[in-house]
């Protein structure tokens, strides 16, 4: 049995906090849990190896009313190491509250603070949720769909051309 | 007037700032706690080369995010390109002739080759070491030539898109690309006598900022970093793209995991580059390097990827979320200096302040890349 099999099977254990989980695509496992599921899936997601959180993307799903995380995971296994983890989870847009993960994955530090800044997303427990990159920024989180670019063309930004 | 008497001098932690201009490679700032010349804590204050390419990312075509992503780390182009068009290509299922694919590693070796060089040079200067700096570059812009000829530009080449690459070499590049290899290969030992062996760099490297296997795994460091504290991983080889599957080349490891470790592996990197792209030269078979006609709206598929490369930092990861429409609806960018950051604040507590620099610049830390 193959790690993807491995983990997809030790999953049923936490019951619906999984909402949903398969093989998309060769190499790849992905996982969606409820917010307050979040934890206890990275902890089981570690012990099998996944030692290092490569990536945290903040989404924004306005359609939908909802905001995501996605965490992708890589491990040093050999023989293993083609294959990715991403973890998914979902929250109310009106109010993005995740726990934090830094106590499993230190690498996420960073990661969780700019999904902070750019998103809006808040993680409990992280100790330093601040400005990161933009300064004495006071408009909505940058990243969110609701925050058009004035202009892409400075034709148009230089008043030349409607 | 003061006396200027020493017993009268109050000893307490005192807040220093460094940069944002040119601390080291880019516009960055770290704010230092020190008690005497111990580092106490670090403050890394990124975000002065912020362009937020993820939000421009969503308002532009997926061809027009090649040069975007590119300029991120101008000395790493074709890597930073790489990347992102393996993330678009594996999402839509787009086929690129073999002769691409070994035209493509070629781009990105030379890539690596020439920002290990700018790595070495800058390196050189912060250690006092302006011999390092004079060669270093010098030999790039051999390198920048090369480039030159095989895409047309010194920097931000956009050579790699989807479905294969620009145009094919030209004809006298693979004599040009073996003198200059050739020539290198020799000079890289005159390198390892000068600079490696050199006892001022050894003295101030070695044992300096050591990263055990355990932190750098735990931290998430990534690329030369990740691989002088002893793990073998290299996206090339674990989870090859375009030619590396089909060439012979090694990873360099080392186990000490201080500044000096850092930098022999970068040294043995280059000369592996020298290999790969001989290799490349020779194997590389007859054909078409991209479809007949090229489209300004690549045909992406609906849904997501992430896929990774191994950029001359480090990791590099895309992850691309298409709705089926001519613009991404996100691109996230997970960058190698980004992921390093939280290293720099890990190894430099405890140190001495002039051991900053060897520490900070061994790192290779890329303002803009972490920024993005």
């Amino acid at each position: 049995m193959g790690l993807a099999e491995e983990i997809l099977e030790g999953l049923d254990q936490f019951g619906d906090l999984v909402v949903e989980k398969g093989q998309p695509r060769p190499n790849r496992v992905e996982i969606v849990v409820k917010p307050e599921g979040l934890r206890e899936v990275a902890e089981f997601l570690r012990s099998k190896g996944f030692e290092t959180a490569a990536s945290l993307s903040g989404v924004d799903y306005p359609a939908e009313k909802k905001m995501a995380v996605v965490y992708h995971l890589e491990t040093y296994i050999e023989g293993e190491r083609k294959l990715i983890v991403v973890l998914k989870s979902f929250a109310d847009r009106g109010d993005p509250r995740f726990p934090s993960l830094i106590e499993v994955w230190p690498s996420l530090f960073y990661h969780e603070w700019e999904a902070y800044e750019l998103f809006g997303i808040v993680f409990e427990g992280h100790p330093s949720l601040g400005p990161l990159f933009l300064e004495d920024w006071d408009d909505i989180p940058p990243l969110r769909k609701d925050f058009k670019l004035r202009s892409d063309d400075p034709w148009k930004r230089a008043g030349l051309i409607k | 007037m003061e006396a200027g008497r020493l017993d009268q001098v109050v000893e307490k932690e005192i807040y220093v700032s460094v940069g944002p201009q040119h601390s080291g490679a880019g516009h960055f700032r770290m704010v230092l706690k020190l008690d005497g010349d111990i580092i106490v804590d670090v403050i890394p204050d990124p975000g002065f080369v912020h362009r937020s390419v993820e939000k421009i990312a969503e308002n532009m075509l997926y061809v027009q995010i090649v040069p975007l992503v590119e300029k991120v780390t101008h000395v790493d182009a074709s890597n930073l390109a790489m990347g992102y068009v393996r993330a678009v290509e594996e999402l839509s299922g787009i086929q690129v002739p073999e002769r691409a694919k070994y035209l493509r590693t070629i781009a990105c070796e030379l890539s690596r080759i020439t920002s290990h060089l700018y790595f070495f040079g800058i390196f050189g200067i912060f250690l006092n070491h302006s011999t390092m700096f004079m060669w270093s570059f010098g030999d790039r812009d051999l390198f920048l030539d090369l480039t030159q000829l095989l895409t047309g530009t010194r920097i931000a080449h956009s050579y790699i898109l989807a479905g294969g690459v620009r145009h094919d070499m030209p004809q006298d590049f693979p004599d040009k690309a073996m003198k200059v290899l050739d020539y290198f290969e020799r000079k890289l030992e005159d390198y390892y006598k000068i600079f490696m062996l050199n006892p001022v760099m050894i003295e101030r490297t070695r044992g300096v900022g050591v990263l055990s296997r355990e932190d750098a795994i735990r931290l998430g460091a990534t690329g030369p970093v990740l691989r002088a504290s002893g793990v073998r991983y290299d996206t090339r080889k674990d989870d090859p793209y375009a030619a590396y599957d089909k060439i012979d080349f090694e990873i360099p490891v080392y186990k000490e995991g201080d500044s000096y470790a850092r930098v022999m592996v970068r040294f043995r990197e280059m000369q592996e580059s020298v290999k790969i792209i001989r290799q490349a030269l020779r194997d590389m078979p007859e054909g078409p390097v991209r479809p007949k006609r090229m489209v300004p709206r690549w045909p992406v598929k609906k849904g997501e990827h992430y896929a990774r490369v191994e950029a001359a930092r480090g990791e590099l990861g895309y992850y691309i979320i298409s709705d089926g429409k001519a613009k991404p609806y996100r691109l996230k960018m997970s960058s190698p200096s980004f992921r390093n950051l939280l290293i720099l604040k890990h190894l430099l507590r405890g140190e001495t302040l002039a051991d900053m620099p060897a520490i900070y610049m061994s790192l290779d830390y890329w303002a803009p890349e972490a920024d993005r």
